[in-house]
């Protein structure tokens, strides 16, 4: 099957667009259809690239939006067929009409998101509002802190999305820019080693004429409970398969993610910190940077997992400490991030609730620094230390808004 | 063909039931339906009026047969006796079966009489549906 | 002696690749056409088919008409989804997959109405031609978005009453003319397209195994008049489709690689005014002036049309 350009083993230094793409070849889906928008456009490229060399055995689809992306990914995978895309912010957001009837008709597929801002103002650069918007659609969504997770990740998201009970969409979020147009040093499994790693598709149906089959019904009021029940029914079962899959992962492969928390939570700094800090993907590495220079005893929970949300797991790891922080890259307007409210939902069930502090930073690829770590952890270490409601607030922050660009009084900097 | 002796549990060739998807309802996977199951759905019950052949004069064109939105005009070369009888609704039809070129389905018969406007020789008449 | 066992549903439809029970008006064309349609197509087919009347009746779960393999998806992407459908079978049979059938002999359809076709859909639509994928597109056209209850399309003829185009005392119904949306198709350069009316069935059904035989992006388009949306007694369906036909307001023809074939001539052409009489839809144009200005644009506007493609016998 492959031919001229091998895949080596060891680990070499790929950008990150370029590894995920790199991944997907191992895999060879039967289709790629993508469309192009930055900072995704080189994991389409460098698979376009591929193809034309025949590393890429299946089908390439030059299609002509996100919007036909996600529906000849669902066309495809109707028939039976492993696909893969990718995308960022509008691409996304364009796709989420296709995306939802996904979850909805338990059609698997495999797609990397570089995560951006979403529109308006227009912008390119990193941040988590195009994942959160695509939340409630029974979607599963990854989130990757380096590259190597990202390639592994895509990698795991194919046998989670395709085990039978799941059998949903899946995406697997790296944020753009910051790990799309790095160099990491990565490994990438090859075709061979993919083969041994994902049994082939089992699909509880096709499109197939030896076997007609109606898809994508009418569903009435008296069946469309039960039909939504289903989707979360397969969240729930992801809930089991993940932990699984990680487990299989690490004995192919030798690298095991969220140990402890079976795969659902990556957890660094003591098991008995006072302080957590919870971030999605690439920031928690910052945030691991800042660690060994901060007074307070702190932890990093970084949660590999929004859908479905590790409830359990982030209850354990966080139910003991004195104070949690959240540093999220995306907003709901109107009333805090989504993250934070998760997170507040979750441990609304613990005996003991920890101080909690929010933080709205990292927007649109805006530097999260050191000092931002540190004062990030300085506030919520001293909300442990206050009654309440200064141990509950509701307003969230956004410490790096520079107050003199807005005409209103900023209240909540 | 004539099998007018046949009793109605003999299986004739091809004939088969429908089986009600709504008997043990679960759903599955995708919530996929499975093929052909709208014969379930006995639109006949729509009809305030019913086209009614007129076997002498019809010709056997074939006319309403291509015309008829819900397949609902059956060439008889697929029909058994016992079949003309589930199709008739149990009404007297002085017509045997073995003479004639069509046949209504009306369980699904929704009384369009679009069979009526096409027929080329007048065979066919509307008339009121009496329930 | 026991009595004889209740029999089972009797045998007809079987063999019926659409079934009956499916929930169209009484009278209607559209279903009419996925009849003759899945007749024409065979067993070997899978269709993908955009919201509309015809998906809305023949899919109600657990309920399905469709005796080949379908799928439903959104309004707008059932040309992305058929790509799809059938890239997934050409990576197949690239490989040799034994388990799937090999796609050289399976039909790939795709059905939309001509909301779905003209409007929302025509991004989908434009990129399956674009990127010449082996389906045959087939677009039901009964002139509205009737299924969300008789709404304007870019395929709504001047002059017809719509609830989003309704005559009054500034309106004469809609204000622009019919998208031609088959030379929209030729210009992408489909190896075949043609216009087609269930008023002529065997016509249509020709020309669908046409489309499914010639390789690429194929495209037919069926007059299918509605009974409730254009306001006329069921029993007339058949009557309007030929008159629309006779009158050369919906030529049929087929654009052979960009080049005009098999003009359907006409040998006595009615004048328009025959045709809108027989609607509610167009009644308003007989009531003034204005109306009947309308109807005089029509008349020149299928004259010029006739001219052009040699209706007239």
């Amino acid at each position: 099957m492959s031919t001229s350009k091998e895949v080596p083993e060891r680990p070499e230094m790929l950008k990150g667009d370029r590894a995920v793409a790199a991944a997907v070849r191992s895999v060879q889906p039967d289709v790629v259809s993508a469309y192009p928008i930055t900072p995704q456009t080189g994991v389409v490229e460098r698979l376009a690239e591929f193809h034309a060399d025949g590393d890429l055995d299946g089908e390439f689809l030059k299609v002509d939006s996100e919007f036909n992306a996600a529906s000849s990914c669902i066309g495809a995978s109707a028939a039976g067929a492993r696909v893969f895309s990718a995308t960022s912010s509008q691409g996304l957001k364009l796709m989420s009409e296709p995306l939802f009837t996904a979850a909805g008709m338990r059609l698997p597929l495999v797609m990397a998101v570089a995560n951006r801002s979403l529109s308006a103002p227009i912008s390119i650069w990193n941040d988590h509002t195009d994942a959160f918007a695509e939340r409630d659609g029974g979607m599963i969504q990854f989130f990757a802190k380096d590259v190597q997770e990202a390639v592994d990740t895509v990698l795991m998201a194919y046998r989670v999305a395709e085990h039978r009970d799941v059998s949903l969409p899946a995406l697997v979020n790296l944020d753009g820019y910051i790990l799309t147009h790095v160099k990491e040093p990565v490994e990438i499994p090859d075709e061979a080693a993919i083969e041994e790693f994902l049994p082939p598709r089992d699909p509880h149906a096709t499109l197939d004429p030896q076997d007609p089959v109606t898809m994508g019904p009418v569903g009435r009021p008296e069946h469309w409970t039960e039909a939504r029940y289903t989707v979360e029914e397969a969240m729930l079962a992801a809930k089991d398969v993940i932990p699984e899959v990680t487990d299989a992962f690490a004995e192919q492969f030798e690298r095991r993610y969220g140990a402890d928390y079976g795969g659902f939570l990556e957890v660094v700094g003591p098991d008995d910190a006072e302080v957590a800090v919870v971030a999605l993907g690439s920031v928690a590495g910052t945030i691991e940077h800042v660690l060994p220079d901060l007074e307070e005893s702190v932890k990093i929970v970084r949660p590999r997992l929004l859908r479905p949300l590790p409830a359990e797991q982030l209850r354990a790891a966080l139910g003991d400490v004195e104070a949690v922080g959240v540093i999220q890259k995306e907003n709901s307007p109107g009333y805090q991030g989504s993250l934070a409210g998760e997170l507040k939902s979750v441990l609304y069930a613990t005996e003991d609730r920890p101080a909690f502090r929010s933080y709205v930073m990292g927007m649109a690829g805006r530097d999260i620094t050191h000092e931002d770590v540190e004062a990030v952890v300085e506030e919520t270490a001293t909300a442990a230390e206050t009654g309440t409601p200064e141990r509950f607030v509701d307003e969230e922050r956004w410490p790096q808004v520079d107050p003199d660009m807005l005409s209103t009084e900023v209240t909540r900097q | 063909m004539s099998e007018s002796e046949s009793t109605p549990q003999t299986p004739t060739a091809g004939r088969a039931s429908v089986e009600d998807p709504y008997q043990d309802l679960e759903i599955p996977p995708g919530v996929t339906s499975d093929p052909g199951t709208s014969r379930i759905n006995e639109t006949g019950s729509w009809r305030e009026s019913k086209p009614v052949i007129d076997h002498d004069r019809c010709t056997g064109c074939g006319q309403c047969t291509l015309f008829c939105p819900d397949t609902a005009v059956i060439d008889v070369e697929d029909l058994t006796e016992a079949d003309a009888e589930l199709l008739d609704d149990g009404e007297d039809v002085e017509t045997p079966i073995g003479e004639r070129f069509v046949s209504i389905d009306y369980r699904y018969c929704k009384g369009c009489s679009i069979c009526e406007e096409v027929c080329p020789v007048d065979a066919i008449e509307t008339v009121p549906e009496v329930k | 002696m026991s009595a004889p066992p209740e029999p089972e549903t009797a045998l007809p439809h079987d063999e019926d690749l659409f079934t009956p029970g499916h929930r169209a008006c009484a009278g209607c064309a559209p279903a009419l056409a996925m009849r003759h349609l899945a007749e024409a197509a065979g067993e070997d087919t899978i269709v993908a088919q955009a919201t509309g009347c015809m998906e809305v009746v023949s899919s109600p779960f657990p309920e399905s008409s469709w005796g080949v393999s379908w799928i439903h998806d959104v309004f707008a992407n059932a040309a992305g989804v058929g790509s799809g459908i059938e890239a997934a079978y050409r990576s197949f049979s690239e490989q040799g997959r034994e388990e799937f059938t090999d796609h050289e002999d399976t039909n790939f359809i795709v059905v939309g109405g001509d909301g779905a076709t003209f409007d929302i859909g025509i991004r989908s639509l434009s990129g399956m031609l674009d990127r010449g994928h082996d389906v045959l597109y087939v677009c039901y056209d009964n002139e509205a978005y009737m299924n969300t209850g008789i709404q304007r399309s870019s395929a709504t003829p001047m002059g017809a009453s719509t609830t989003t185009s309704p005559p009054g005392l500034e309106s004469q119904g809609d204000d622009t003319t019919k998208k031609d949306m088959p030379s929209i198709v030729a210009a992408h350069g489909s190896p075949y397209v043609a216009t087609a009316s269930i008023g002529y069935p065997r016509d249509f059904q020709e020309k669908v195994e046409r489309g499914l035989e010639i390789e690429g992006p194929t495209y037919v388009q069926v007059a299918t008049p509605c009974t409730l949306g254009w306001e006329y007694e069921p029993k007339d369906t058949i009557t309007v489709a030929q008159l629309a036909v006779e009158t050369g307001l919906y030529p049929l023809f087929e654009l052979v690689d960009g080049e005009l074939e098999d003009v359907r001539e006409i040998s006595d052409r009615r004048p328009v005014r025959e045709y809108l009489e027989t609607q509610g839809r167009f009644s308003h144009l007989f009531e003034d002036e204005e109306g009947d200005a309308v109807i005089e644009q029509l008349q020149d506007f299928v004259d010029e049309q006739a001219e052009d493609l040699g209706l007239d016998r």
